[in-house]
């Protein structure tokens, strides 16, 4: 039996060309299955360099969880050195896109994956100062809540 | 164009410098950040605050988080469980906040006899000899008719005018006597009162406590029957958490704020009292079973339930609420729950350093 193909249509206009294993991976995208053969399915807000990236994740994923429910643990830790691998060498802002397209095509494990990397940053700042630098967030603390802020941060790193 | 006007208009251009297009880096696109929806941001942070289980030091990072900016204060203060539910401590409010109800948070206290001061640590582990978390410090000044007992965020800011100071233990003259204040001595101006409604509208399980120092608790020191022989008594009245938070219903966390319940009939406020020692008559000593966690004898050393009955002051339940006990020269266990916060814990057990009864 032949697979189907899937033409998924980026923002920019890159076209993937996917099996349905890969579609069913986005909830979003698995009713397409169903009457998008053969046509292109635009993403409208993912463009073509982050769609690369969930394509990437979303066949990797088809071996593991196509097959048997009981897969060894080698290829599952297998897979788990691929996923920090992929997420890890990604720049954050990279990520960022990642989660929202992870969220607007409701692919729980690459949502997980890049919600998780960004926790992993943020865990290894070494203060709130650090935090803001890194995601480039600016404070909007009055005087008195700075003061607050001061005073817990001082507090928490006794 | 002759060569010559060629040469002239390149001389006469600006010398531009052409900049590499900038990498992709955080820093280049700055607010994107800052633009997360709100949904995103808090599968973010949960994420960052079930990674450390509640252990220090991993635990600053939630701390970090609450002070990058207004929604991810908001946010976090959201996600952090109270102590009661969570038996985690996470910011300076939950030393204010009531400990959990199914078990004890192990808290150890050093006394340093030279500068007459006591730190209060969080326990990390089962061992005593973990640093553990700096919680409290609390110094001694005697005053000509009282003594009291400071009690600070930060061990080297023992200023009342400080916004380090959480309250005091004031003793009488004697030493029988004793009430533990709350709060800090600065009154609060109009404008600053305001902004902290705003921002303590969003630290739902955060009460807004009255500005000034008032009186949270009464504790007081007698001898029994047997006189300096035998075990002391203590009895403390919680004045700002009434008797029904004792119920399995009552649920201090979201009892809003009292001042005082003492003029309450129906419910009037929590009293407790210290477990009585057994006489065990081979080792000739009286006896409490601390579990463990109090090692060496001393006139010191209780454990205090809920008492219901005033008259007979008959425990209402087994239940160990605060325990307090030497495993060293000048350490010391700590260990409190439901209801009591760790910062009434600490001055209850400040009262027991100060007392001189039964002390021969």
């Amino acid at each position: 039996m032949t697979k189907e193909m899937f033409t998924l249509k980026s923002s920019d206009g890159f076209l993937f060309v996917v099996d349905e294993a890969v579609v069913h991976q986005s909830v979003t995208l698995s009713p397409m299955v169903q009457d998008c053969a053969g046509r292109e399915y635009p993403i409208n807000n993912v463009t073509g360099k982050i769609l690369n990236l969930v394509v990437e994740y979303c066949k990797n994923h088809v071996v593991v969880d196509g097959g048997d429910s009981s897969s060894s643990s080698s290829s599952g830790d297998a897979l788990k050195k691929w996923d920090d691998e992929f997420i890890t060498q990604m720049d954050l802002s990279t990520v960022y896109d990642l989660i929202m397209a992870a969220n607007y095509l409701i692919i729980k494990g690459l949502f997980d994956l890049a919600c998780q990397r960004v926790a992993d940053e943020i865990a290894a700042c070494k203060d709130h100062e650090e935090i803001r630098a890194t995601l480039g967030i600016v404070s909007d603390y009055t005087a008195e809540e700075e003061a607050e802020v001061l005073k817990e941060n001082e507090w928490a790193f006794d | 164009m002759t060569i010559r006007s060629l040469i002239q208009e390149m001389r006469s251009r600006p010398h531009r410098v052409v900049h590499e297009a900038a990498s992709t880096t955080p820093a280049s696109e700055p607010f994107r950040w800052s633009e997360l929806p709100d949904e995103l941001l808090r599968e973010i942070l949960i994420r960052v605050e079930t990674a450390d289980d509640g252990d220090w030091p991993s635990r600053r990072s939630v701390v970090a988080c609450a002070g990058v900016c207004r929604v991810w204060r908001m946010m976090v203060k959201e996600i952090v469980a109270v102590p009661e539910l969570s038996s985690k401590l996470t910011f300076p409010i939950s030393l204010k906040q009531p400990g959990p109800r199914g078990s004890l948070v192990q808290c150890f206290i050093k006394r340093n006899r030279n500068t007459q001061s006591y730190h209060l640590y969080l326990g990390l582990t089962n061992s005593l000899t973990d640093n553990g978390k700096f919680l409290l410090a609390a110094c001694k000044l005697k005053r000509a008719t009282c003594t009291d007992y400071i009690i600070s965020l930060r061990s080297d800011d023992m200023s009342r005018r400080s916004n380090a100071y959480l309250g005091r233990v004031r003793s009488n003259f004697i030493g029988t006597k004793f009430t533990v204040f709350e709060g800090n001595l600065m009154p609060q101006t109009r404008s600053s009162k305001m902004v902290k409604s705003r921002s303590s509208n969003l630290m739902k399980v955060s009460p807004r406590a009255p500005s000034g120092s008032y009186p949270v608790a009464h504790i007081s020191y007698e001898l029994n029957v047997l006189g300096s022989r035998g075990p002391r008594r203590m009895r403390c009245v919680m004045d700002t958490l009434p008797t029904s938070l004792m119920h399995p219903q009552g649920a201090a966390a979201s009892t809003p704020f009292l001042r005082s319940c003492s003029n309450n009939l129906r419910d009037p406020p929590l009293v407790l009292s210290n477990k009585t020692p057994r006489w065990h008559e081979q080792l000739r000593c009286w006896c409490l079973n601390f579990h463990g966690r109090v090692t060496v004898a001393s006139v010191k050393n209780f454990q205090l339930v809920a008492v219901g009955d005033r008259e007979t002051e008959q425990a209402t339940s087994e239940r160990i609420i605060l325990q307090f006990g030497k495993v060293g020269k000048d350490m010391f266990t700590m260990d409190y729950g439901y209801p009591i916060s760790a910062f009434q814990a600490f001055a209850i057990c400040l009262s027991s350093f100060e007392t001189r009864i039964a002390c021969e």
